[in-house]
């Protein structure tokens, strides 16, 4: 299911990556005479209210959420492990601090900090950078959870064979840290990665929903998802339910992604 | 248990106040801030203008503007929202019902899912298998996407709030449930042949109580983001809806007065959970 799973994603990345190759369109380039057209051989999934590609606006949008979550998620463990890591091993005041941070971002609402956050950022910028400042907002606001999870695991290491040992040794505390604790405790970050990836896609979702995310023309999965309020009037169901589709097969693909443990519990 | 009971309520406490200051400071910083449409408007006199500047004047100085902010709070005057002009405890208070109905119906609604699957999924773990099928396909669904399907199918908003929260507190759950079942003292329990009922409620819900208790508290803060999205999008006239609009109005008081009372939502809720699950817990080994 794994393989199925990782297989999955890594061709919706591809087809995001060549969608500029493999249509005719591009995802801003109107074809004024053929406004709200169903699905046909020129346009596989129709096109918008504006003549737009909705399969090439589909790929775009998949190439903004599939390619930016990651590194969004990689800026999040970034944060959360450096944090978290110097928490869990200096111990102390610093600590005490970090983790009264980490229960802040925790104890309120996250979606709350985000909309503020996003707001009070200018709204009126270009497509790209609308584009950065929510993934940077993601990864700068989404570190609280894998800090919290890091900090534990790093304590728990503390008193292991192998930290003792290399102390013992005449190690100093900082190589330890980077040289033998942080390279075991790989797979808490990678497993961290991936459960924050299918966040930052979701939230980037719901921002978008919300106006607050990618701005036009620029598409995200997000963005798109705003056009199946014409569901009950539009005969193109197919092309205005496919990014809800698409949507949903890469963060379902990432959940199962997760080692065992982690998704179920 | 006082000790622990103290420290919380202070840890709380702070952790409100920090909350209302990074929103006050975050706002005051915001590119803008400083320019107040009003001033534009060629009609309003010299005398207006200055009161403009005058109210602006007293928002300048974070430090003094939240010292004066918090002394009011204490007594219950949340400020003046500066979009709407009425008092923001008022606006609060007047949409407050809204949103708590939402909240509860919704978290009713997914717990009581969520628990019934869960336990479910332990006695037929063929019904478990279709189950994580679903709820993984359910963790793919942004919470506005449901909210959209509601809004199209005009379904109770609460039920949308319900299926947005409910895949992850059935994972919770059912991950809990499973591990009692699974443990020694469960399965020697169960080879003595202990009725299957009895096993359940003794063996696998009651010494899941307090995680389940701390992951309610939780599941506060998730019901509250999840209002946000189905309020605005299903047009509600929640509390959710009042912060997203104080947040792209940049409306100071209004959008602290909503952080403080949402942040005091969520935080006493954790707090309340956490300790009845420490008290549990204390209770069970006779501390």
């Amino acid at each position: 299911m794994k393989r199925l799973a990782a297989g999955l994603l890594i061709a919706l990345a591809l087809a995001a990556l060549a969608g500029e190759f493999l249509l005719p369109a591009r995802y801003d380039q109107q074809f004024r005479e053929e406004t709200d057209a169903l699905p046909g051989a020129k346009h596989p999934l129709g096109t918008d209210e504006l003549g737009r590609d909705r399969a090439a606006r589909l790929l775009a949008g998949a190439r903004v959420s599939l390619l930016l979550a990651p590194a969004a998620s990689v800026l999040a463990i970034a944060l959360g492990a450096t944090l978290g890591l110097t928490a869990g091993w200096f111990g102390g005041w610093w600590d005490r601090a970090v983790s009264t941070v980490i229960d802040l971002m925790i104890s309120v609402p996250i979606f709350l900090v985000l909309i503020t956050v996003r707001a009070v950022l200018p709204l009126n910028v270009s497509p790209v950078s609308s584009v950065m400042i929510t993934f940077l907002l993601l990864g700068l606001l989404g570190w609280a959870g894998s800090a919290r999870v890091i900090r534990g695991a790093c304590q728990t290491q503390l008193n292991s064979d192998y930290v003792l040992r290399a102390l013992a040794a005449g190690c100093s505390r900082t190589r330890v840290l980077l040289v033998h604790l942080l390279p075991n405790l790989w797979p808490v970050l990678r497993t961290q990665f991936i459960v924050a990836v299918p966040g930052f896609i979701l939230d980037e979702a719901n921002l978008s929903l919300l106006g607050l995310g990618v701005a036009e023309p620029l598409p995200s999965l997000g963005s798109l998802l705003k056009e199946l309020t014409n569901l009950p009037t539009s005969p193109n169901w197919l092309g205005l339910a496919a990014p809800a589709v698409l949507l949903a097969t890469a963060v379902g693909a990432c959940e199962f992604l997760l080692p065992p443990k982690e998704g179920a519990s | 248990m006082r000790n622990v009971l103290l420290r919380r309520i202070i840890t709380s406490f702070i952790t409100l106040a920090l909350t209302g200051f990074a929103a006050a400071t975050l706002l005051r910083v915001a590119p803008g801030f400083d320019v107040d449409a009003r001033e534009l408007d060629s009609r309003a006199s010299a005398e207006t203008q200055q009161q403009i500047r005058a109210e602006r004047a007293g928002e300048s100085d974070i430090l003094a503007f939240y010292g004066r902010y918090l002394r009011g709070a204490l007594q219950g005057d949340l400020g003046q929202s500066r979009t709407y002009e009425v008092p923001v405890a008022g606006l609060i208070g007047e949409r407050l019902p809204v949103t708590l109905r939402l909240i509860g119906l919704g978290l009713t609604g997914a717990w009581t899912f969520a628990l019934a699957l869960a336990l479910a999924s332990v006695v037929w773990p063929a019904v478990g298998t279709g189950l994580n099928l679903l709820t993984a396909g359910m963790l793919a669904i942004p919470a506005g996407l449901v909210a959209l399907l509601i809004l199209l199918s005009q379904g109770p908003v609460a039920l949308g709030l319900a299926l947005a929260l409910f895949p992850r507190l059935f994972s919770y759950a059912r991950g809990l449930f499973q591990q009692n079942a699974d443990a020694g003292f469960a399965l020697a329990a169960r080879t003595r042949g202990l009725a299957s009922a009895r096993f359940l409620g003794r063996y696998v819900i009651w010494p899941a109580g307090p995680s389940l208790l701390a992951i309610l508290g939780l599941s506060v803060n998730g019901a509250f983001g999840g209002a946000i999205l189905l309020e605005t999008i299903c047009d509600l006239p929640g509390v959710g809806q009042l912060a997203l609009q104080a947040a792209l109005a940049r409306d100071l008081p209004l959008l602290v007065g909503m952080t403080l009372f949402v942040g005091a939502l969520t935080v006493s809720t954790n707090a309340l959970a956490e300790l009845s699950a420490q008290f549990i817990l204390r209770t069970r080994s006779g501390h």
